[in-house]
């Protein structure tokens, strides 16, 4: 900080005495926080733990003892769970703070180390069988209860993308278009089912004023999946696509309308992309249709993209007012 | 020079300020309500992802009107795109300037998309034109970029300044034969070094006001590159494929133990100077490098199996997080471990949920830990809405 604008302020007489006394106490005795330092160095380190041990258990899985291996994933799974029964706050359906900055890592250590000792379980003494479900199914319970009951966030998140990976889909951000057959009838209807399940999962919460907080994450997973699997079917079922546009139409209005009365930036940002590609596979398919002559196809294509981008920079510009004012 | 208002930038400047001494609890609510009254803005400068959106859609408009300009001129490509493309990089400077000087857009999406296409058609055409080299590339990139720095205090742009500055050193020695060569990797560590030493006389001046982002983000890459020019696996690895040495698998470049030296003490002497002189950069790009220690070692000894490394760096780094937190319980030598930006993170909180679950659900593959991209944290005094 610089002082010399609030000596400035303080001789104007537009800050008082004591905040100046105050600001110039914070100057002398400057604290710097290391806060976010902490809490990525803590970050790596349960990273690197957990990843390292996933793949310990991966190497060896044939030539030291399994109990050992099995004994240790469960010691530190067990000590980091006793830790959070220990310290946590008392729960409430609201929103809870952690105890400490410690305690949302360890908890994480916990989840990733139950998930890791579920799946050596299942690899090597096949306690599933071949219900294969159910090796993913307890797993992504223990990370609902987790999440809901030491209120945490990461492992909601978490917790979400198990659903989707025992539904079969993929909805990690840098995996869910590369990962996923969109191609496949099945995933397109999972994605929808599952994303309306969240957006549902995400009105019920807000409604019923259980987590509050947790409803912006099931909404933009929910708001995600759905708008993919709508383009996806776009192009899938290219026979019907008119339909499939206005089902994408109906729900970006619906989560436009929801947007505007969250005051939500982001979600104005990803459905505006979301509609414009849609609209775009729609107009390009209709020139191609009416035009068939490849200039000027060519040429009209590049008109419409300049004239609806200019179109869509005004509607952005004009909602940002809007939200900005309302 | 600059092309935005400087009252208003100077003015934004003392507004980050005031919500630095608010969220701190050093001002009321009403005189931080009074200083923003007193220094007005009237940039347009919407929330940030409304900025993202406005960046893409721009872009979009921009390249697809550039080919609608190509399309004109199908017959003879080859002879007219790097004319067409300087062209082109001067219509767009001038739509920029009409934002900037009659929208007064400042850091709105519109207005860098519009730097950045005009920046590169600029340089695209220019290169094309001459026919350029590594060096004469190095050199149309410094102009362009130092411009666009001076005119629009754009961040990337003074990344990309210092770094064609680097080449430009680097190139010129490349050519100068096989003795100017071996001292690549002083001359750039010298450089950097010089640049980082300017760049922090400058930060106390009246010119950080208008441009302290562009030094931070300046003196961030010289951090860089002056560890970099020093580091083992870049010396060793660049000078074997760049100056073709032909090293045996195990061989060492000369002056071998003094890079190794390099490596290691640097990140720490960043690490030290940090905390002497409480500068989190430095913390910051220090820790970022004890990772490229660690990376740096592994790839040429094999002390111990990758797992087995994560495993106790994992269990070490729990250990020296929860020690740093027991000890700045109560703030010592002016260090605390306590958030003192705004209380409601809550946009930090979501994009870390994220983190988690891209980084702990995915297949983890070995390596994993490369995926640290940690020091990037706040830089604005921007409070958008998520």
């Amino acid at each position: 900080m610089n002082t010399k604008l609030f000596d400035q302020l303080f001789a104007n007489g537009l800050i008082s005495a004591i905040s100046y006394a105050r600001i110039k106490l914070k100057q002398e005795k400057k604290l710097l926080s290391i806060y976010w330092e902490i809490k990525t160095i803590l970050y790596l380190g349960v990273l690197l733990l957990s990843a390292g041990l996933g793949i310990l258990v991966y190497k060896n899985i044939n030539t030291i003892g399994h109990q050992v291996i099995l004994l240790f994933i469960a010691l530190v799974c067990a000590g980091s769970f006793f830790y959070c029964f220990k310290y946590k706050l008392p729960f409430s359906i609201g929103k809870v703070a952690a105890p400490n900055s410690f305690f949302d890592y360890i908890l994480l250590l916990a989840c990733c180390t139950f998930i890791i000792f579920i799946a050596y379980l299942q690899f090597q003494y096949n306690l599933f069988g071949n219900r294969y479900g159910l090796a993913g199914f307890f797993p992504m319970v223990l990370l609902f209860f987790s999440a809901y009951y030491f209120d945490h966030l990461g492992i909601l998140t978490m917790a979400i993308v198990n659903l989707a990976a025992w539904l079969g889909i993929t909805v990690t951000p840098m995996q869910i278009l590369t990962s996923n057959d969109f191609n496949s009838s099945t995933i397109i209807f999972t994605g929808l089912a599952l994303g309306i399940l969240l957006v549902l999962l995400a009105w019920a919460t807000g409604k019923r004023n259980i987590k509050e907080h947790f409803e912006l994450t099931y909404s933009n997973f929910g708001t995600h999946i759905i708008l993919i699997s709508c383009l996806a079917a776009m192009f899938h079922f290219s026979a019907f696509y008119m339909g499939w546009f206005l089902l994408l139409t109906g729900m970006v209005y619906f989560f436009y309308r929801k947007a505007i009365n969250d005051k939500s930036f982001y979600f104005i940002l990803i459905i505006t992309l979301y509609a414009y590609i849609g609209i775009s596979y729609v107009v390009l398919n209709l020139l191609e249709y009416i035009v068939r002559f490849d200039m000027v196809s060519l040429y009209s294509g590049a008109f419409y993209f300049i004239i609806s981008g200019i179109g869509l920079v005004l509607f952005l510009i004009r909602t940002n007012n809007k939200i900005k004012t309302a | 020079m600059i092309a935005y208002n400087s009252l208003w930038l100077g003015n934004l400047f003392n507004r980050e300020m005031a919500a630095e001494a608010f969220h701190q609890g050093c001002l009321d609510k009403e005189e931080w309500d009074i200083i923003n009254n007193k220094y007005p803005v009237h940039f347009y400068s919407p929330n940030n992802f409304i900025r993202i959106g406005l960046f893409i859609l721009t872009t979009i408009i921009l390249l697809f009107s550039f080919g609608l300009i190509l399309l004109l001129f199908l017959d003879s490509i080859d002879n007219v795109i790097g004319g067409l493309a300087i062209l082109f990089a001067f219509i767009c400077y001038g739509v920029l300037e009409y934002m900037v000087q009659s929208k007064k857009h400042f850091q709105s999406g519109v207005d860098d998309a519009l730097l950045w296409i005009s920046a590169c058609s600029l340089f695209g055409g220019f290169s094309n034109l001459t026919n350029a080299g590594d060096l004469a590339n190095c050199l149309i990139i410094f102009m362009i970029s130092l411009y666009c720095s001076l005119r629009f205090a754009d961040r990337v742009m003074s990344a990309l300044l210092n770094i064609s500055l680097l080449g430009i050193f680097f190139f010129t020695l490349e050519k100068s034969g096989t003795a100017a060569r071996s001292f690549v990797p002083f001359v750039i560590m010298a450089v950097s070094a010089i640049v980082y030493l300017i760049v922090k006389r400058t930060k106390r001046t009246n010119i950080n006001r208008l441009y302290s982002r562009c030094l931070q983000i300046i003196s961030i890459t010289a951090l860089l590159s002056f560890y970099f020019s020093g580091n083992y696996y870049t010396v060793r690895e660049v000078s074997n494929t760049m100056f073709n040495l032909n090293l045996a698998e195990n061989e060492s470049i000369r002056l071998g133990w003094l890079f190794w030296l390099f490596t290691v003490l640097i990140p720490c002497f960043y690490i030290f100077r940090g905390i002497q002189e409480r500068d989190i950069v430095l913390i910051r790009v220090g820790l970022l490098l004890t990772a490229a220690i660690i990376f740096t070692v592994k790839y040429y000894y094999s002390v111990a199996s990758i797992e087995l490394i994560m495993t106790t760096g994992g269990i070490l780094l729990m250990i020296v997080a929860y020690g740093l937190n027991r000890y700045l319980e109560t703030p010592k030598y002016g260090f605390s471990n306590r958030e003192t930006g705004p209380a409601d993170a809550t946009e930090k909180l979501q994009a870390e949920s994220i983190l988690l679950a891209q980084t702990f659900t995915s297949q983890q593959a070995p390596g994993a830990g490369a995926q640290f991209g940690g020091g990037s944290f706040g830089g604005g005094g921007a409070s958008g809405e998520f």
